[in-house]
């Protein structure tokens, strides 16, 4: 092209390319008479397993197709409604579709990047469920109004102080980028299912029974 | 049968695992007669219906779902 | 303009952010939040804050800058407080005693059966053994609520777990609350005197003036709404229950709350609702929208509004109750108030809707009237209509274990936790919010929905970024701390 050396002559003609494929290839197909549309779904953005969950939610609201397209990296899909459907309607099938492509690409790396802290919480919760993580969180719980409160903030005091020590002492053994939040030792997953190492959940459970049986017997 | 009607679907097997869609034809037998060929790339399947009713795009449906089942 | 090449990010801790009113909000995970203006914003990101200065002293404290390894402990005591229920074990247990009502609320989550209908009523048998597997909780606390249809129409039952649960906690010693939860019109003084002797606390659904009421609150025999009757048994509990305080000055004695369900009919008339409410002797209300579940699948169309609709008569709502505050009276809107726990007591407030991961089966757990046993009272709904997806056991022949520990928990504990949705993790209201995988799978097919698109998001969203907008104003402040304290 003039005014372009061979260099920049064929980057350009590679984005023009570019912008006609996905203009004329990637443009979806809409068949008014099958009651259908196809478009293609670029897998180098959208991994198949990506494609197979936005299929999944569809499934039981339309009928859907997966076809390889011979077009690069692509796969085609035909969405097709399960009643007659308006050119419109139709035309909203993909853009419903890709809506929910995305959201399940977020889904999938933010799943990715929050899969320990998920462990963690999620095995917590449900191993304090068992009676496995034996940590007292009764005195959190406001649900009851004649509680009294007033030893509660010496108790989340004495709580904190104590878990700080714990925490020091195996400090050396814990990754410090990895685990901000100090969560693990709080809220333990599978290592608490089968740990017999030194519990600080457990010990401070224990300690927060030991202050409270030393306040009440201080009131009586 | 009533009619003659056939489809003919071709499943990619990078989509579409051959097992599920056995699977899918043993489910659709009472709707459909369903002839399964493989090759390399393709799982393909010629569906002979047996009443006016098109089953083809359930049965591909149901293929999907199968697969993703499966994964 | 923030420029992100500018960012310094080896003095930033994890937090999350959103611009209010001209101002950036940010929270941390231990749900501590800040308000700064654009230019401190900026040069806290650039890590041009001075240090000693009241603002780099705040967010420090606030754990917004990264934490020395001595003060990490501090941070996760802090997350434990606002999370503490995670840690508990189920608490909450329903106890569906009978589908059989004698409504036909418009707005029923439940798909009930008719008054005297057969074969739908909770056994003493399967009762024992529900009130048994509750108490295998490893919670300190066991709060047991009825629920139904209406669950006086169970009266035998009804009886027998709170007299049962009683026993059995003589040895257990947990902290014991026993709830229910009726439409009043078959409480008769005999009733009334048997739940107040035992401390039965009780709970209704009131939608305001009879205008309204009348017309989501309806019999099933076509006699109309249930206004009238239902005041009149408000009024001989609330009198019944004065008059225990007043004997009794060294017991607690639950006051009665009420529920309202907002739908089409109440949009026009927030004021006209909490006027009525005031009138009839409450000092609080509880606001929620209509929810996927049950009957109003059906009368949608009659019922239903948007959420913009909604979130516009919830703040009007709002909007009176902060007035009448202002003007001297007591009164809360209970939604916020839970909200409000965590956000300025950083605590947790035990509800399960705002909690991630949310109650299903670790923190709540549905028996039903035949012994089916689901992750909550929203599961054993959903199977009514046709989702069985939510069961976790069955009383009879499933461990307290077995019913805990299972597939569905999981799932539902991955559906739930805002840390695995898109939209949710980012969310500067994340330490504060909760979301519902059930209704999501009841209303958009899935567990993991595009959730900001979903009309609980936006209501959510709504009620945060109204508290935070108030929450500036030193004498709105002073009216929700007084909400919590």
């Amino acid at each position: 092209m003039i005014g372009y050396n061979a260099k920049e002559t064929k980057i350009l003609e590679n984005k023009i390319n570019l912008i006609l494929f996905h203009f004329f290839i990637m443009k979806a197909i809409i068949n008014q008479k099958n009651n259908s549309v196809t478009f293609l779904v670029d897998t180098k953005i959208y991994l198949k397993d990506v494609i197979y969950k936005a299929c999944y939610v569809f499934i039981d609201r339309m009928y859907i197709f997966l076809n390889t397209s011979g077009k690069g990296d692509t796969i085609e899909v035909t969405l097709k409604g399960k009643k007659t459907l308006t050119r419109k309607n139709i035309e909203r099938l993909e853009g419903e579709f890709m809506n929910e492509l995305l959201n399940c690409l977020v889904r999938e790396n933010i799943s990715k990047r929050n899969q320990k802290v998920l462990e963690q919480i999620v095995g917590g919760a449900m191993g304090s469920a068992l009676g496995i993580n034996d940590i007292s969180g009764d005195e959190y719980r406001q649900d009851n109004e004649n509680e009294e409160r007033i030893g509660e903030d010496m108790e989340i005091e004495r709580a904190v102080e104590n878990l700080r020590k714990e925490l020091e002492a195996i400090e050396a053994e814990d990754d410090y980028e990895g685990d901000m939040l100090g969560i693990r030792n709080i809220i333990s997953g599978s290592e608490m299912l089968d740990s017999k190492k030194k519990n600080p959940a457990k010990s401070l459970a224990r300690k927060n029974k030991q202050a409270k049986k030393k306040n009440n017997v201080k009131r009586k | 049968m009533s009619k003659e009607n056939k489809t003919s679907l071709k499943f990619a097997r990078a989509l579409y695992s051959p097992e599920s869609i056995e699977i899918a034809a043993r489910e659709f037998a009472e709707s459909a007669e369903l002839a399964i060929s493989k090759n390399k790339d393709y799982t393909e399947v010629l569906i002979a219906h047996k009443g006016d009713e098109d089953i083809s795009s359930e049965f591909a449906n149901y293929a999907l779902f199968l697969t993703i089942q499966s994964r | 303009m923030i420029s992100a090449s500018k960012i310094n990010y080896s003095n930033l801790a994890n937090f999350r952010f959103t611009k209010i009113a001209g101002k950036y909000l940010l929270t941390t995970d231990t749900g501590r939040w800040i308000f700064l203006e654009i230019e401190e914003f900026e040069k806290f990101l650039e890590g041009k804050l001075k240090k000693n200065t009241p603002i780099y002293e705040k967010l420090s404290k606030g754990g917004f800058i990264k934490a020395k390894k001595t003060e990490i402990a501090e941070y996760a005591s802090k997350y434990l407080k606002l999370n503490a229920s995670l840690a508990q074990g189920p608490s909450l247990f329903i106890f569906v005693l009978t589908l059989q009502c004698n409504h036909r609320c418009l707005y029923c989550q439940v798909t009930p059966e008719k008054e005297g209908a057969k074969g739908f009523d909770m056994s003493r048998e399967v009762a024992k053994k529900s009130v048994d597997l509750a108490f295998r909780t490893p919670s300190k606390h066991v709060s047991i609520e009825f629920q139904g249809g209406e669950p006086l129409l169970n009266w035998p039952v009804l009886q027998y777990i709170v007299k049962y649960a009683k026993a059995l906690n003589k040895t257990e010693k947990k902290q014991l609350k026993i709830s229910l939860i009726s439409n009043m019109t078959l409480l008769d003084e005999k009733k009334l005197a048997f739940l107040l002797k035992e401390g039965v606390s009780l709970a209704c659904s009131f939608d305001g003036p009879d205008y309204v009421h009348n017309k989501n609150r309806i019999y099933l025999d076509k006699r109309g709404g249930s206004y009238k009757p239902f005041i009149e048994n408000l009024k001989k509990t609330q009198k019944s229950i004065k008059q225990k305080r007043e004997k009794n000055r060294n017991v607690f004695v639950d006051q009665l709350n009420a529920v309202l369900t907002t739908t089409r009919f109440s949009l026009p008339y927030p004021k006209e609702i909490v006027d009525e409410y005031i009138a009839r002797g409450f000092d609080n209300i509880f606001i929620r929208p209509l929810s996927p579940f049950g009957l109003q699948r059906k009368t949608i169309d009659v019922i239903g509004y948007s959420a913009e609709e909604f979130i516009k008569f919830y703040e009007e709502a709002l909007d009176y109750i902060l007035e009448l505050n202002l003007a001297g009276a007591f009164f809360v809107e209970r939604n916020a108030a839970l909200a409000l726990k965590r956000i300025l007591n950083y605590s947790d407030a035990s509800y399960y809707e705002m909690r991630s991961p949310c109650g299903a089966g670790i923190g709540q757990m549905a028996f039903d009237y035949n012994g089916n046993i689901y992750t909550c009272d929203e599961g054993r709904m959903a199977e009514r209509m046709g989702y069985d997806n939510f069961k976790l056991g069955a009383v009879f022949g499933d461990k307290y274990d077995e019913i805990v520990d299972n597939e569905v928990t999981r799932t539902m504990c991955l559906g739930s936790s805002l840390d695995n949705q898109a939209g949710c993790n980012d969310c500067v209201y994340r330490p504060y919010c909760g979301i519902c995988p059930l209704a999501n799978f009841i209303e958009y097919g899935t567990i993991f929905p595009q959730v900001l698109n979903t009309d609980k998001h936006k209501i959510n969203k709504a009620l945060f970024d109204y508290i935070f907008t108030k929450i500036s104003d030193e004498k709105y402040k002073k009216i929700f701390e007084s909400w919590i304290s």
